[in-house]
């Protein structure tokens, strides 16, 4: 009986601790230290919430920077990837139909490299990012949709440009949702 | 029970045991190895295997010879397990020729002597043993003594004393009476005898197992299990992948994966450990007791007998003032003359020695009376017209002097303290009131007692002297001999309350004893040995009987519970790391005929899957009869920090046991190839 | 995700699950095997050294050893024989994503991933048959229970036994050869077991990488 009365206070003060005490503590301190973060890093326009530094979404149109492509069609509420290995004959076709696509849209010629990111999609289907090199690809496509210099519109992509986290994690990278933004509002 | 019979390379037990280990493959015994049994299921399989492979007309030399591999790595096993029980049973058919039919003289009720066979015989019976007569079954002297041949046990030829009272009124079944006639109660019935324990013990079958060799075995079945499981579910994976491999592959595979290693050589391991026991004359009740004697930290030793040579030794006069030292050595040696202890009779030599010649000329005076030493007295000595000699303790002689209106003398009180400080015992002489001096009597540490209390630390055990001295003479001998630790003025009583107290703190044990009073702190002890000249109560009490009665023995017992030990360990540890490289061996050959890709992972370079199969297990079969030889002599055991003996253990065996078979396969593969086995 | 990791990473994932996750991913189960695998090693060491077992001071009996190997070994049989079930029926392979060596590594991981209570995915496999629920659910069942109750088991006969004292001869659990042999313990136990499958998985596929082979 003295095992089972200790087991159950036990379980009663942990559910406490961990279910009630942690959670209100954290959040309260959050909420105080870094409230924006926490939210989920909404952008707002005009009052009204229209994305997240953190989730990516889809742009077609060819008048704005395009993302990665997405396993899951950038549909918000999951995530997910190809799941395709790397012998993967799925994965291949895949891949080479986007480059094909991306020089395509771009015209390119046929022999440019394209950046990995540009083509493969990516482990949640929801990166807000592209390599600096993806975006620089696809300046003067929308440079020319939209009738602005290409000068300006690279001193632009520059400007979004993100460096590596503490100057060795990741790469340079552009955050699209917020380029493309630019692109409307500067 | 001599070393010469104990040779590995016996070619008579050779053939017996080669014998045995083919009857041992009936699956009705063997289910009691079952790392082995599932090996020689596999044999069977690929017996059929290759039967079918002839009769089909396909190639069948490969299937052949894995075949007869896997039926010799059985073999192997069993050879070694009857290799054990072999030089076992060579033991205990040595000791069985002694128990011959006696006829015993059993004493009945109303006085009468019965002639009865010893089989007959009933616990609690008494039976008289004359000269030249065997002891038919174990018992104790209830009257008289008898100079006893006891080499049939103890493989020692001296004669040996045996009488009732004091610590010596054990009788052993099997042994000779040379001399003298005793009366004694049996205290064992037939088939239950020391000699039967004996023969039990060295007898596998039964053989307890101890609890570390259960657990071990759980282990290596545990290992059995999961490897059959991996097995047989590559053939689901493989197949997947398109890849079929042959039936004598995947059980090739399973069978160099199973720790058959040590599978097989574990029993021999146990065997053999008891066989060392009974080869340093020590009986085991339980293997359990040999375990325990392997982790024992605390030991009990008896000052008397175990640290200093039983008796006390003469060593000095000392003379009163005024008195001569020659006059006090001629009184001390006619107040010993018939002192038969064997302090009286040092006295004698000592008193010889210091008047020379002189001293065969002391003529014991006529008339002379012989004052025995007794209990209530506790002074000896002789009477002669009118003097009285006597010698004694300090305070029996202060009596006896008073009595006589006498008094010590400074000097004597001051001698008194002096070796009594020094841990010796003094003796004073008196001759009718007057003191003439004292006798120092020295305890004499035994040789190499040192040496031995010094390994023991290394074992890490903890040694405590016991003693009924004051603890000022204790402290000195303490000192003298290295004894980590001491109990002074202890009753026989206290051993236990030790021996609990240990224990409470969560000690193991160890204590030699032989007298009837250390019966209970025997039984109480983890390991409880007890001299095989020690009482028939201390025998029956410990769970180890040392024949040969030498308390250092302890040190063998314990490196001998500690090799068993070790040998298992090694040996697993080996086994197990020599799985790498048969992997390393078997898996590309079995999916580089279809991906050849993968023989990227023979990192061996072996010449076809075929000889790489083959070349695994061959090694795998021929490592068992190698490692034979160390089995059975044990792991070597050094007195070293546990910390750099398991450094030492695991680059030997655990590197080892990774490295050697990278070569050994190599080599073996080499060697098919250009006999064009494969 | 972690289908599209290349076949050496996904093999580090695969391994570090197999062998009880004892570095990252088992929250508490990782804590749970990597005790049981120094039972296993203090075992061995107390053979080696000459002394009848102990770990924190307490000897290890053949019921410890019993429920450690339970513990230690149940894990891997429980993912051997769900794959392999699930790599010779057609239900089994009807879910997978990708065919060749990548599908052992895809069905082997679900597999680890649920015994070995971690709950990340090589997520191209598709779970939610009714196959799969069942199997994953069984070896998640069987991966905790075989888990924790002998671990309880373990604790609570350790906790009712003597004390044994350190000596000059115990072994002590503070020193890097023990680390070093606990990681040897835990390597070639998981090695031991899954090395033939995963030579079959990941292995393959990386050979098969770099030869330009796809399925």
């Amino acid at each position: 009986m003295g095992v089972l009365k200790q087991g159950f206070i036990i379980f009663i003060i942990f559910s406490v601790l961990t279910g009630i005490i942690y959670p209100v503590f954290i959040t309260t301190i959050v909420q105080l230290v870094m409230k924006d973060k926490a939210n989920g890093s909404f952008i707002k326009l005009n009052g009204r919430i229209i994305g997240s530094e953190l989730i990516g979404q889809k742009f077609t149109s060819s008048k704005y920077f395009h993302g990665r492509p997405s396993a899951i069609d950038y549909s918000g509420n999951i995530s997910g990837a190809s799941n395709l290995g790397p012998t993967s004959r799925k994965l291949i076709e895949l891949t080479g139909s986007e480059i094909n696509k991306v020089k395509v849209r771009n015209n390119l010629a046929p022999d440019v490299k394209i950046p990995a990111d540009l083509v493969l999609s990516s482990a949640s289907g929801l990166d807000p990012h592209i390599s600096l090199q993806s975006a620089l690809l696809q300046v003067s496509r929308v440079a020319s949709e939209r009738g602005v210099a290409r000068e300006d519109l690279v001193k632009l992509v520059v400007k979004n440009t993100e460096k590596p986290q503490l100057g060795f994690l990741g790469e340079e990278r552009v955050n699209v949702l917020k380029l493309n933004l630019e692109l409307d509002y500067r | 029970m001599t070393e010469s019979k104990n040779t590995i390379w016996d070619p008579a037990l050779f053939l017996t045991a080669f014998k045995d280990s083919i009857i041992k493959l009936n699956p009705l015994t063997l289910y009691k190895n079952p790392v082995m049994l599932v090996v020689e299921i596999g044999s069977v399989i690929t017996t059929l295997v290759t039967i079918n492979s002839i009769f089909s007309g396909e190639a069948y030399f490969f299937n052949f010879q894995i075949t007869l591999w896997l039926w010799f790595t059985v073999i192997f096993s069993n050879f070694a397990e009857s290799l054990a029980e072999g030089r076992s049973k060579a033991q205990a058919e040595s000791l069985q020729k002694t128990r011959t039919e006696t006829v015993a003289n059993k004493l009945l009720s109303n006085g009468s002597i019965e002639q009865i066979s010893a089989t007959s015989l009933r616990k609690g019976d008494f039976v008289l043993v004359g000269e030249h007569e065997t002891i038919p079954c174990d018992g104790q002297i209830v009257e008289g003594s008898a100079l006893l041949d006891e080499s049939a046990i103890t493989g020692e030829s001296a004669a040996v004393l045996r009488e009732f009272g004091g610590d010596k009124d054990a009788v052993t079944i099997g042994t000779k009476v040379i001399s003298g006639n005793v009366k004694v109660k049996i205290t064992a019935n037939p088939g239950d005898t020391f000699l039967d324990h004996m023969i039990a013990m060295v007898e596998s079958a039964h053989r307890q197992k101890t609890p570390s060799e259960v657990a071990l075995e759980i282990l290596l079945i545990g290992l059995t299990v999961v490897f059959v499981v991996v097995i047989v579910t590559l053939v689901g994976f493989s197949r997947y992948l398109n890849i079929s491999i042959p039936l004598t592959v995947l059980i090739s595979l399973l069978v160099c994966l199973m720790p058959t290693t040590i599978g097989a050589l574990l029993p021999a391991i146990g065997i053999s450990g008891m066989e060392r026991l009974v080869r340093n004359n020590v009986i085991a009740v339980s293997g359990r007791a040999i375990e325990a004697a392997g982790d024992v930290d605390v030991v009990l030793l008896d000052k008397t007998g175990t640290i200093t040579l039983g008796n006390r030794i003469a060593s000095e006069f000392i003379p009163d003032d005024g008195v001569d030292e020659n006059l006090l050595a001629e009184v001390a040696f006619l107040s010993s003359i018939t002192d038969e202890t064997p302090e009286g009779r040092s006295i004698v030599t000592l008193a010889k020695n210091k008047l020379g010649v002189r001293g065969r000329d002391i003529q014991i005076p006529e008339g002379a009376i012989f004052v025995p030493f007794s209990v209530q007295t506790r002074i000896s000595g002789i009477d002669y017209e009118n003097v009285e000699i006597r010698k004694g303790a300090y305070d029996a002689i202060e009596k006896f002097i008073k009595e006589r209106n006498g008094t010590f003398s400074l000097k004597i009180k001051q001698v008194f303290e002096m070796i009594s400080k020094a841990g010796g015992t003094p003796l004073i002489v008196v001759k009718n009131n007057k003191t003439l001096g004292i006798v120092y009597l020295k305890d004499i540490i035994k040789e190499g007692i040192k040496e031995r209390l010094s390994q023991l630390r290394k074992l890490g055990i903890k040694s405590i002297m016991i003693t009924g001295d004051n603890p000022l003479t204790a402290a000195t001998i303490a000192r003298e001999s290295g004894v980590d630790d001491f109990v002074a003025e202890a009753k026989p009583e206290m051993k236990l309350q030790l021996i609990r107290d240990y224990q409470k703190k969560g000690h193991l044990v160890a204590m030699i004893g032989d007298g009837t009073n250390d019966a209970p702190a025997l039984a109480q002890a983890d390991v409880g040995v007890a001299m095989n000249a020690g009482t028939q109560a201390a025998r029956e009490a410990s769970n180890m009987v040392d024949l040969d009665s030498n308390p250092t023995k302890l040190i063998s017992i314990v490196e001998i519970g500690k090799q068993i030990l070790i040998t298992r360990g090694s040996l697993t540890t080996f086994s197990v790391a020599n799985d790498i490289s048969k992997y390393f061996a078997i898996v590309p050959a079995m999916f580089s005929i279809q991906y050849p890709v993968l023989n990227t992972l023979n990192l061996m370079q072996l010449g076809t899957p075929h000889s790489a199969v083959l070349s695994a297990i061959i090694f795998n079969a021929i490592i068992i009869p190698m490692l034979i030889p160390l089995s059975l002599k044990g792991v070597e055991y050094r007195a070293v920090q546990a910390e750099k003996l398991l450094r030492g253990n695991m680059l030997v065996y655990g590197v080892g046991g990774l490295v050697l078979p990278f070569i050994c396969i190599k080599g073996i593969d080499m060697l098919l190839m250009s006999l064009h086995l494969v | 995700m972690h289908d599209s990791l290349t076949p050496l990473s996904g093999f580090v994932l695969l391994f570090n699950m197999c062998v009880g996750e004892v570095i990252f991913g088992g929250v508490g189960a990782g804590l749970i095997t990597l005790l049981v695998n120094a039972v296993l090693t203090m075992f061995i060491v107390g053979l080696m050294i000459g002394r009848s077992p102990e770990f924190l001071a307490k000897k290890l009996e053949p019921f410890e050893m019993l429920m450690a190997v339970i513990c230690v070994l149940a894990t891997p049989m429980s993912v051997l024989i769900f794959g392999c079930i699930a790599v010779v029926t057609s239900t089994g392979l009807s879910s997978l994503n990708n065919l060749g060596p990548h599908g052992i590594s895809e069905i082997l991981y679900a597999f680890a991933s649920t015994s070995g209570n971690n709950g990340s995915a090589f997520a191209g496999l598709n779970a939610g048959t009714v196959f799969y629920t069942l199997t994953t659910s069984l070896s998640m069942l069987v991966g905790r229970l075989t888990t924790i109750i002998p671990v309880l088991a373990i604790a609570g006969s350790l906790a009712k036994k003597k004390f044994v004292p350190v000596g000059s001869a115990t072994f002590t659990t503070d020193v890097p050869l023990f680390v070093w042999l606990l990681i040897g313990v835990v390597v070639l136990v998981g090695g031991l077991t899954y090395f033939p499958v995963l030579t079959l998985g990941p292995i393959l596929e990386h050979f098969f990488m770099g030869m330009g082979k796809t399925f």
